[in-house]
């Protein structure tokens, strides 16, 4: 599904990769993150390597390292769990503040996950996942199901996050990915392509006119 | 770490409890040391797998939420033994015996 893709990522950077449906983005985040094994390839982070081949006896430590935070596309959280009972699972302490006195928390706190909309657990997700210490940021469809106001937060959360990370976002909502990236990609038949211009997007017949 | 615990041996002990109808409570115990977590697992795999990615971001592997949570109840085992061996004991006391 994926040959020839390389690209750098260094932190205060977001990149955006764009793809049909069944062209292999999700499979790319979870490559890197390390829960699918590629064929070959590797990352290099800083000085040292990971190769993205997993074996018995060579482990993926993307995980254990704690290097690449990686945002589903589906929920995570448990469901019939009450948030403010969550937040203490990923934070300690004072951390928890960073979530509980984001906007709009006040009411999504004291709620369980399964009463909340789809927009407020991805932006639940999205807070508990930034906050999170790792230098690296996969996001799998981010903007999927989320109202205007909650995409605006999302949107100037992830802005705050680049100065101390690097993010890759992908997502159909395309325009919301395009204002935020600083540099594009396109996946189109398993490679990694650079793009410049929205009529780039359509040249790779995934759009059909530019807005 | 301690909420997957939670939730794979709510699973195991849900399989004692059924495994309990079946054999002596001992038996039971045991399997429920060696296989009870295993299967625990395939069950929260099967119900909760999404949530195996929260787990992820914080840095804990498969591998290791899975031996962690193993290794917990395989020593819990034995004391779960040895409370049923006392209960036992303390319901025999008093107990006609037959010569």
């Amino acid at each position: 599904m994926l040959n020839s893709c390389s690209f750098k990522l260094q932190t205060g950077e977001i990149i955006g990769v764009f793809g049909r449906n069944g062209a292999g983005k999700s499979t790319l985040l979870k490559i890197l993150f390390g829960i699918i094994t590629a064929q070959e390839g590797c990352i290099k982070f800083n000085e040292s390597r990971f190769p993205l081949r997993r074996t018995c006896w060579d482990k993926n430590t993307i995980i254990s390292k704690g290097l690449i935070g990686y945002l589903p596309q589906f929920s995570f959280l448990p469901k019939a769990v009450r948030v403010w009972d969550i937040i203490p699972n990923y934070f300690n302490g004072e951390e928890q503040n960073l979530i509980f006195t984001a906007p709009r928390m006040a009411d999504i706190a004291k709620r369980k996950v399964n009463e909340l909309s789809l927009g407020q657990r991805r932006y639940l997700e999205v807070l508990i996942l930034g906050n999170l210490k790792h230098p690296f940021l996969l996001l799998d469809e981010p903007f999927s199901m989320v109202e205007p106001l909650f995409k605006e937060l999302i949107h100037e959360f992830l802005l705050s996050l680049k100065e101390k990370k690097g993010i890759i976002i992908t997502d159909h909502y395309y325009q919301d990915v395009w204002k935020l990236s600083d540099r594009k990609l396109i996946l189109h038949t398993g490679k990694l392509i650079p793009i410049e211009n929205i009529s780039d997007l359509v040249k790779h017949n995934y759009i059909l006119v530019g807005f | 770490m301690w909420r997957f615990y939670k939730d794979v041996t709510s699973y195991a002990l849900l399989i004692l409890v059924i495994t309990l109808f079946f054999g002596n409570s001992i038996i039971a115990i045991v399997f429920f040391g060696i296989l009870g977590t295993p299967i625990g697992f395939l069950a929260y795999n099967y119900f909760q797998k999404d949530e195996l990615y929260g787990y992820y971001n914080l840095g804990y592997t498969k591998a290791k939420l899975l031996a962690n949570c193993w290794l917990i109840n395989f020593i819990l085992s034995p004391l779960l033994i040895l409370i049923v061996l006392l209960i036992l004991k303390f319901l025999s006391i008093g107990a006609p015996t037959s010569y």
